[in-house]
Parts: C-alpha cells; structure tokens; sequence
C-alpha cells in the first residue's frame, strides 16, 4: 500500500497548470518552427512569426500564451495499491473530483499569473462565469501498480469549440469524412495545430480516445523520415498529407501548414 | 512591421475604412471598445427593447476579446482576439442600429455576416490568435465601461498604440479567409503535380 498525500496531489495539479500556462512544450516549437522556416506564404508566415515571439515572451515573463487559458482535463492513471490520505495519515478528506478542483482553484487565482475563469455555472439556463475555472473534468482509470500518473491539459474553448463526431456507416472512409470536415471547421482553433482522432468503441469512449490522443508527443516529421510502419501510422501520415494539401494555413489565411501532427487512438486504449 | 500602414480609430470614417484592401497591414492607434457573446446577446436585447445602449458606437470598432485580468502593472492580461464567427448572428443589427464602423476578431466571417459587412460598408479586421500577450503590450490603458457583471465578457475600452491587425473583409466584401485558402490549396496542388512535393522553390 502507497500512501499518496491529497495536498501533493492538489499541489500537482496547481503547479503544472501554471507552468504550462506560459511554456510552450518544445515539441511544438520545434516543430512550429520548422514550418515557419518552410513557409512560402507571407500572411501565414507573418502569423506563425507572432505565435513564436510571443511564446518566448511569456516562457520570459510568466505570463498566460492565450488569454483563453482553457478548460481543465486531468487524466488519472491511478494505482490499485495507491491509498489518498490527508497530512495526518488518515482518509483523505476530499473526492478526487474535489481535488483537482483545488488545484485549478489555486492556479487560477494566483496573484502573480492570474488566470481566465471560462467555465460558466448552470450552463443550459443562467450560464455565470465561477470566476475560479471550476469545475474540471476528471477522467480517472484505476490500474495495477503503486504509483499515480497525472497528465493536466488546459485546452482552450476555440479548439474545444471545433470538436466533431459521427457515426460512419461501416465501409464509410475515416480519410474522406475528415477532409470534407477540417475545411468546416474555419479557423477558429487557430492552425497550426494537431488533430486527434478517435476511432472505434462508444460515443463517449472514441471522443475520450480523440483527446487522450492529443496528449502524445508530436512526431509527424520522424514517422515520416523513418517511414509509417503500423496501419494506424500509415492513416496518420495519409491524413495529415491531405489536411495540409486543403492549403488553409496559419490562422487560416492561406499556407503550406494547417497541422503539425495528426495524433489518432483506435479501439480499446 | 514593413509596409505597415498607421491609423488613428478615434477619427474614423466611412470614406477611410473604404480605402483599406484586404490583406493590408494597420497598426491602430486610439480607443477600442471590447465586447463578446454575452455583451453582444445583451445589447441586441436592449436595442430590441427599445432602450439606449450604455456605449456609444458611431464611426468606432470593437475588439471581441474576453482578457486576462491584469496583474502588477499590466494595463491588462494577455487579451487575444477571440472567434469572430459567433458574433455573425449580431453583425447585421450592430451595424445598422449603432454605428459600428468595424470589428476586429480571428478567424473566418460567414456569408450573413459579409453581405452585412459589404452592405454597411464596414470592415472585419484580424489579430493573431495564439500571440495574445504580445497583442496585450500594445494595450496602454483599460477601464471597464458597461456589464461588468460578466466578467471578461464586459464591455472594456483599450487605449491602444501601434496594435498590429490585418484587413480580413474589406468595405467590399472581400474576405482573406475565403482568397487566401483557395490561393495556396491551388498552389500546393500545382507543386505536387510538378515535383511531388507540396514546396518547390518558387
């Protein structure tokens, strides 16, 4: 039995919501900056600029990347020889839920890097803003082991806004369905950026596939330096050649990059 | 920026805003007002009912953006625009019943909103999305003008210099986010026909 303390947990989740408030992970960089280089197209080129200065501006000066500071995911991989007590040892006092909700609280309150609160109350009817961009959404699975593993996204409501989902009929094509729909999707989620793709399960399950998806590394340009082995690999490549092909670029103005990544879970995960 | 053009906001006209082509690059200068979707829902309720909106908006622009609060001694937290899109369905009325002379958001404007835009002629002006704190340090002062019960959804007004926007729909009706897509999907199929790649060195 591990004992695992509920205010390192909550300390945890503030903590890297702050951080990744103003740091960039660097495989977006690179790979942001590696587009800009190739770039032919002046407006895109001139957006992808501004993105890249401003990330560096707030890795220096620990300020927000957006001002959409985005809707909270914590994914839990917890262990089943884990055991959540308070500082004295005994039953921990709060829910999981609760938890992580202290700490998008703390983080988005901080006085030094104060957070956008996005999250509206009693959304279907009087929608008000809860100031501390709680709630969060919690996915939790319970696995062997003794250790706790947490990935915190922050994801912002114009990409969230873009979300899409159908149910193909079975000799539907994955392929065709995504590049009728990218183009539909406008600008809004500010490109360049990642699609992740869920396939397979339930409703529920294939969109929760799509945005775990997205928490892995970018590495679009080594599949395709090494060559795309796996089918799924091969599905990644042919997509993201077809999206970028669409020409939307930057911030949809027009230019040879409109994904960085195409980043797909597929069937159980 | 090379080939920036300056422009004062606080002296805008019709006859100006026509000048600006799509593309070109503005460096604004002057007083903003601010507003997103629940401002927009609020006034077009209010201008329904008759009543007097708490701003003026003749011959201004408004900024959709709802910002970081400020801390320390920032005029204002990262403020990047925000997807002009949701604002289509209050375009029309906004233009017609305020004075509005023009917006500035990201993204795409769908075709209520140019025929709007065309028919008033007025302008849909883009900042990047994704460069909010450096957008921010153009922004010297902001006061909470109206609705400062929604938050960052409140009607603020940004004294502005040199903040850098790109014309995305023209007094015509021309919008980049329509030209510029088809230009490049063209361009990059060409490539791939000629050399296999979607880049050659043209």
């Amino acid at each position: 039995m591990t004992n695992i303390q509920q205010d390192d947990l909550i300390e945890s989740v503030r903590g890297a919501l702050q951080y990744i408030s103003y740091f960039h992970p660097v495989d977006y960089i690179e790979n942001l900056a590696r587009a800009y280089e190739l770039e032919q197209s002046p407006a895109a080129k001139d957006a992808m600029k501004q993105i890249l200065v401003n990330s560096r501006m707030c890795a220096e000066g620990h300020r927000p990347i957006c001002q959409d500071t985005g809707i909270v995911t914590v994914f839990i991989k917890l262990g089943l020889e884990c055991h959540l007590v308070s500082a004295e040892g005994a039953a921990a006092t709060m829910s999981l839920q609760d938890m992580c909700d202290e700490g998008v609280r703390r983080a988005w309150l901080d006085p030094d890097n104060k957070l956008r609160g996005s999250i509206l109350a009693d959304p279907a009817f009087s929608r008000k803003n809860t100031v501390d961009n709680t709630p969060c959404v919690v996915e939790v699975s319970l696995v062997k082991g003794n250790t706790v593993d947490v990935t915190v996204a922050a994801k912002g409501g114009g990409s969230e806004a873009k979300s899409k989902f159908v149910m193909l009929n079975p000799s539907d094509s994955v392929v065709d369905w995504v590049i009728k729909t990218v183009p539909t999707m406008g600008a809004g989620w500010c490109p360049p950026g990642m699609l992740g793709i869920g396939i397979g399960g339930t409703a529920e399950k294939c969109m929760l596939l799509a945005k775990q998806a997205l928490m892995d590394p970018i590495d679009m340009q080594e599949l395709k330096l090494r060559g795309p082995k796996t089918n799924i690999e091969k599905l990644r490549v042919e997509i993201y050649d077809k999206v970028n092909a669409l020409g939307i670029g930057a911030q949809g103005l027009g230019g040879l990059t409109t994904v960085l990544d195409v980043k797909m879970k597929a069937g159980r995960s | 920026m090379h080939g920036a053009k300056r422009v004062n906001i606080d002296t805008l006209t019709h006859a100006e805003v026509k000048t600006w082509k799509p593309g070109e690059v503005l460096l604004l200068n002057g007083k903003l007002l601010t507003g997103r979707d629940a401002a927009h829902k609020r006034m077009t309720e209010m201008l329904n009912r008759g009543e007097k909106l708490p701003v003026d908006f003749k011959n201004r622009l408004i900024y959709y953006v709802g910002p970081v609060e400020a801390v320390r001694d920032e005029a204002v937290g990262p403020a990047g625009p925000t997807t002009a899109t949701r604002m289509d369905k209050f375009t029309r009325q906004m233009l017609e019943q305020t004075g509005l002379l023009g917006m500035i958001g990201k993204a795409e404007r769908g075709v209520a909103a140019i025929d709007a835009i065309r028919d008033n002629e007025a302008v849909y002006l883009m900042a990047v999305g994704g460069a909010a704190y450096l957008v921010s340090k153009a922004i010297k002062h902001s006061r909470l003008v109206a609705f400062g019960d929604l938050g960052m959804e409140a009607i603020y007004e940004f004294d502005v210099v040199d903040m850098p926007v790109t014309v995305a729909v023209d007094t015509k009706g021309t919008s980049v986010h329509i030209t510029g897509p088809e230009e490049w999907k063209e361009r990059i199929a060409h490539s791939m026909a000629v050399g296999g790649v979607p880049i050659l060195g043209q």
